[in-house]
This record gives C-alpha cells, sequence and structure tokens, in this order.
C-alpha cells in the first residue's frame, strides 16, 4: 500500500516537473487589472495552453481564412515583414513616426530590440496605450510564411503562432482608459 | 637611421589609412523623411525610416504596388493621363535636356518640368499653394524608361538612395508636404 501511494506521489511530482518545465519553455503571461470599481485580478495564463488549443484547429480551416481575407499586395507585405524588421533592428534606436493632433499623440519608435508604440488620448489622466515588443516577432511572422504560385502566400498558423509566442518574451502591453488600467507581461 | 626611416614611414601609413577611414567613419546610410502639416486642425505626422528598410519594402512590395495604382488609376475616371502619357512625357524631358516642358496649365494654375542635369525638377503652382519635386533621372528611367519594359518600383527606390536632398515640397495655407531623403 505503502509502494503503490508512493509511486502515485513520484508519478504526481513527475508530472507537476514536467507541467512547470513546459510553461517554464513556453512562457507565461501575466495578466494585470486593476478596475476603477471592482476587484482587481492578477492571473498568470501558461503560453502553452493556445498552443495546446491550436493543435486541435484543422490547418486547411486557418489557411483557407488566409488566403480568402489575404490578397497579392497583403500576402507580400507579410513577407515583407522580415527584411523590414532586420532593417529597422540594425539602424538602431529611431523615433519612426509620431503624429500629433492636439493632446492625442501617437508614436512609434525603435528601443534597443524591440518596437515600442505610445498612444496618448486626451489630457491627464486620459486613455493611453503602451506596446513593447520584440523587433523579432515580425521577423518571425514573415518567416512563417512562404510565396506560394505566382502571387499568394501560404502561412503556417501553428508555426506563427510558435514563432509569435516564443519571440513574444518581453512583450509588455499597457492599457490605461481612465481610472483602469490592464498590464500584459510575457515573461 | 634606417629605423627612424621605417619608423617615418610607418607613421606615414598610418596616418594615410586613418584619413582615408575617416569619410567612411561619417558615411552613414540614409534616412527617408516625411512631415505633413495639417494647416487647419493643427495635426502633424512625421515619418523617419532608415532607407534599408524602404528599399525592403520596395523590393518586396514593388511590383504589387504598382499593379494597385494601375487598378486605381483605370477606376478614376478623373486622371486622363495612362501610362503612354508618361512614357512620352519622360521620353520628352530626356531629348530636352534643360528645357522646361509643360505638363498642365489649367484653372489659373501651371505645372511644369525639367531635366536639370542628373536630376528632373518638377514645379507647380496655384491657388492651392506651390509644389516642388526633384527626382534623379534614374528613378525616372525605372519607372518610364525602356518602352515594352515594365516599370520596376524596387530598382526606382534603390535609385533614390544617393538623392541626398528634398523629393517632395508642397505647401500652402492648408497644409505643407515635405519628403526628403538625407541623414538620421
Amino acid at each position: 500500500m505503502l509502494r503503490l501511494l508512493g509511486l502515485l506521489l513520484a508519478a504526481a511530482l513527475i508530472s507537476a516537473l514536467l507541467f512547470g518545465a513546459c510553461v517554464a519553455a513556453c512562457g507565461v503571461a501575466v495578466v494585470s487589472v486593476v478596475a476603477e470599481e471592482g476587484p482587481n485580478v492578477v492571473a498568470p495564463v501558461p503560453l502553452m495552453l493556445p498552443l495546446a488549443a491550436l493543435h486541435f484547429v484543422p490547418d486547411h480551416l486557418v489557411n483557407d481564412e488566409v488566403h480568402e481575407h489575404m490578397d497579392a499586395l497583403e500576402g507580400a507585405a507579410v513577407l515583407a515583414l522580415g527584411p523590414f524588421a532586420r532593417a529597422l533592428e540594425a539602424a538602431g534606436d529611431a523615433e519612426l513616426v509620431r503624429v500629433t493632433d492636439g493632446e492625442d499623440e501617437v508614436l512609434i519608435a525603435t528601443e534597443g530590440d524591440d518596437l515600442v508604440i505610445r498612444v496618448r488620448e486626451g489630457g491627464d489622466p486620459g486613455n493611453r496605450v503602451f506596446v513593447r515588443t520584440p523587433l523579432r516577432v515580425l521577423e518571425d511572422i514573415g518567416d512563417a510564411c512562404e510565396a506560394w504560385g505566382d502571387s499568394e502566400v501560404s502561412c503556417h498558423p501553428l508555426g506563427m503562432a510558435r514563432a509569435l509566442l516564443s519571440a513574444a518574451r518581453g512583450t509588455e502591453i499597457a492599457v490605461r482608459d481612465g481610472e483602469t488600467r490592464v498590464d500584459i507581461t510575457v515573461w | 637611421m634606417s629605423m627612424m626611416r621605417l619608423l617615418r614611414n610607418a607613421t606615414l601609413v598610418t596616418l594615410a589609412l586613418a584619413l582615408t577611414a575617416i569619410p567612411a567613419l561619417g558615411q552613414e546610410r540614409p534616412w527617408l523623411h516625411v512631415q505633413v502639416e495639417d494647416g487647419d486642425d493643427n495635426t502633424k505626422v512625421e515619418v523617419n525610416l532608415p532607407f534599408a528598410a524602404v528599399e525592403a519594402l520596395g523590393d518586396s512590395l514593388g511590383e504589387h504596388i504598382l499593379d494597385e495604382i494601375e487598378k486605381e488609376w483605370d477606376h478614376d475616371t478623373e486622371v486622363d493621363v495612362d501610362a503612354e502619357d508618361l512614357r512620352a512625357l519622360w521620353q520628352s524631358l530626356r531629348d530636352n535636356p534643360g528645357a522646361w516642358v509643360t505638363i498642365d496649365e489649367e484653372d489659373g494654375g501651371n505645372l511644369r518640368a525639367r531635366m536639370d542635369g542628373d536630376e528632373i525638377r518638377i514645379e507647380g503652382s496655384g491657388d492651392d499653394g506651390a509644389l516642388d519635386v526633384r527626382f534623379p533621372v534614374a528613378f525616372g528611367d525605372a519607372l518610364f524608361g525602356e518602352e515594352g519594359t515594365e516599370p520596376d518600383l524596387a530598382a526606382a527606390i534603390r535609385a533614390l538612395a544617393e538623392h541626398d536632398d528634398v523629393l517632395v515640397s508642397v505647401g500652402g495655407d492648408d497644409g505643407r508636404v515635405r519628403v526628403w531623403i538625407g541623414p538620421r
């Protein structure tokens, strides 16, 4: 009896360790919601969950969707992401786009190996959006797609999701709408 | 004595190498800059892109962008100019270096172009403001060059890399658009 209990405990421990290793390898997104009214929520989401879910989506469903909604120009734009991101990375830190309209402002910049987007709407407190993501995410999206035929592009959804999730480490998203704040950090 | 001579020669060679390297160190790859200011609502847009990134887009998207322009052009009934007209205008500029060629003279405004050395200048003025466009001849050759050859936007973009100057400047009371290639 003791031996059986020991075996069960060992199996549970090994499963927990394997699960932990999987979570660590795939990464974890920590979602934090601080609302003006209501409870504050902090939820860690292991990225292996969406990856595991994607295994159950037939490839042809997503591929058909891609083909039906992406014309030749958009397909070529996806393929251009890789070389475009590499050129940005090589150029070093820069302010790429700034749009100002009164108190509203959109700023897109490169900082180190990251692409940073800051959006400010209205004065204080107003609405704010901040996104920081490695430029490698763009490269990986492009690399998960390939030219197909004369002008079509074929994207491998699972490969794209895998690449996205693995490259997304270090991604930060912060959205503030008045007193409500949502933060997502991918570790 | 020979040791001193050797040292002196080595110093001179080192100095010469250093002087040759100085311009290369200061030579930064160009950037494309775009500035748009709307005079009415004070909106301002600034875009700065390393030219290598623009070239990357041109290489991948060039052909498709030209297809889209052609489609839009066919749908826009207000524009009564086709590819043949543009090619003819281009040939006229190439055949008459230094001479202004009138493009349009309607509604009190005027639009004219001239080949000036290895550069093309287009000037225009009207009620809305003034237009000044300058681009290298190689840019136009890639787009409107040889008859029977397909326009090559990627090659046209690459031709702009050496154009360290204003590309487009449009200005008036309503706003201003300026596109130029230069240092970061």
